[in-house]
């Protein structure tokens, strides 16, 4: 008898905790969403440019190379800094004599699954992507054969080419650089995350509150219908409603309207990691980006049709936001490389 | 003044050289009710999990399709069968046409009217490709 007044309010006790999180969904649907976010078991290389650890090293290097831009002290890490989950926490980007840029840096972690690059998607692989900011008159400022010069003029990128290059008379060309940078870039993988850990199956990986926050991502507040998989991004594109004057993807597609004002849906990994967000860098919390979706966006023709007003409680909120938390890894230290004399 | 009548008979000629030939695209209920009718015959390129699909009523239905073939004068579906995603396909080589935003149960007919290479992409998930050869 005993036994029952105590069990029974155990059994009612645990009920009312794990209730909440199957609130919207049941068990079987927490298990099948889950598998919609298992983490991929390698990296993808294109037979293009399949990978060697020659060329990912050499690719390293030039990404860390402040020689490859006009001023010499811009490199590609400048802008894409590991610190800051690979962007520079600043709104918007700078560029050469110092001048403030339109868009904000994006991530470039885990773009190696990904298909179109840049805000505007307007570079259709990752190697088109490696050399147009060296070669933008805004950024690195270089001219193909000014980069060229400068980098066949440090003898030690010689042996680093041919090493990556074999059998080429004369490797260090845009096109080996393109290739060696975006090898590179395709290994910068965020690592695992609590998130990962609990979808593997460890329950006490992340808090109940982060695991409301997952349902809530995957129904009430919608996130899911672009933040999909596991880097949390389909790579499509979309007019969330940002203030701002800039088309984006519209500029190549202006007769699309669906298409004015929109802009790539970036990867969420590492995103605590990440302020400030949106193409402007707009908004300075995850606080501010999720009080956007939820009626704070502007209404215009162009608006994606995922748009609506969530009517989302604080609490709710607060669990998409602890949600968001789990998903940084805590990653090995990048080691910055010693350049070539 | 013969030339005057050369002149004008020449413009004729002209228009019949320089008249671009003009792709039909049929959308909602009208698009609807046609396809309807063609009871299961035509090509049909469906939207589905965010890829295409390509359904012909002679074979089985090909995912992501890299290329399909129709011919001249013969309209093709595109048919958005997703559960809540919206999607917007248009031609990268024509840009004469675009499809209105397709909402899930959206159907669309389109009719090229010569041979030609056209390349479809939707808007909106550019990933999801697909070449459209139109022959004779």
């Amino acid at each position: 008898m005993y036994k029952s007044i105590i069990v029974l309010p155990v059994f009612l006790f645990v009920g009312l905790l794990v209730s909440p999180v199957f609130a919207d969904t049941g068990s079987d649907d927490i298990h099948q969403l889950k598998q919609l976010y298992l983490r991929p078991s390698k990296v993808v290389y294109p037979p293009s440019n399949p990978y060697s650890k020659e060329k990912e090293n050499l690719g390293k290097t030039l990404f860390f190379d402040p020689r490859l831009s006009a001023s010499g002290t811009q490199s590609c890490a400048t802008c894409h800094n590991p610190s800051f989950g690979w962007e520079d926490g600043m709104a918007k980007a700078v560029g050469h004599s110092h001048k403030e840029l339109a868009r904000s840096t994006p991530s470039i972690l885990n773009l190696a699954w990904d298909h179109l690059f840049f805000w505007d998607g307007r570079a259709s692989s990752l190697e088109e992507q490696a050399i147009l900011p060296i070669i933008s008159e805004a950024e690195m400022n270089m001219s193909s054969d000014q980069l060229l010069a400068v980098v066949r003029g440090i003898s030690e990128y010689n042996q680093l080419f041919s090493g990556a290059f074999p059998r080429q008379e004369q490797p260090i060309n845009l096109e080996n650089i393109s290739k060696a940078i975006a090898t590179y870039e395709r290994g910068i993988v965020s690592g695992k995350a609590p998130f990962d850990y609990w979808i593997e199956g460890n329950d006490e990986a992340i808090s109940e509150k982060a695991k409301r926050g997952f349902v809530l991502f995957n129904t009430k507040a919608n996130c899911a219908a672009c933040h999909s998989g596991w880097q949390f991004s389909d790579s499509s594109f979309h007019d969330i409603g940002i203030p701002s004057d800039d088309l984006g993807r519209g500029e190549f597609i202006p007769h699309l309207s669906s298409m004015q004002h929109a802009f790539k849906t970036m990867g969420l990994r590492n995103i605590e990691q990440r302020a400030p967000y949106m193409h402007n860098g707009s908004q300075k919390t995850l606080e501010e980006v999720i009080n956007h979706y939820d009626g704070g966006f502007i209404e215009r023709d162009s608006l994606s049709d995922e748009m609506k007003i969530l009517n989302l409680t604080s609490s709710e909120k607060k669990d998409l936001i602890y949600f968001l938390k789990a998903l940084t890894s805590r990653d090995q230290v990048v080691t910055i490389p010693i350049l070539p004399k | 003044m013969k030339y005057v009548q050369y002149l004008f008979l020449f413009q004729f000629f002209l228009i019949s050289v320089f008249a671009v030939a003009e792709t039909e695209v049929i959308e909602g209920e009208d698009a609807k009710q046609f396809m309807k009718e063609q009871q299961g015959s035509a090509i049909v390129l469906s939207q589905k999990d965010k890829v295409f699909i390509l359904n012909r009523s002679d074979t089985e239905s090909v995912p992501k399709p890299q290329e399909i073939t129709v011919k001249v004068g013969e309209y093709f579906f595109i048919t958005n069968e997703e559960d809540r995603t919206v999607h917007n396909v248009y031609d990268l080589v024509d840009r004469s046409w675009v499809l209105k935003k397709q909402i899930p149960g959206g159907i669309a007919a389109i009719k090229f009217d010569e041979a030609k290479v056209h390349k479809l992409n939707c808007a909106i998930h550019p990933q999801m490709r697909v070449t459209v050869n139109v022959v004779e």
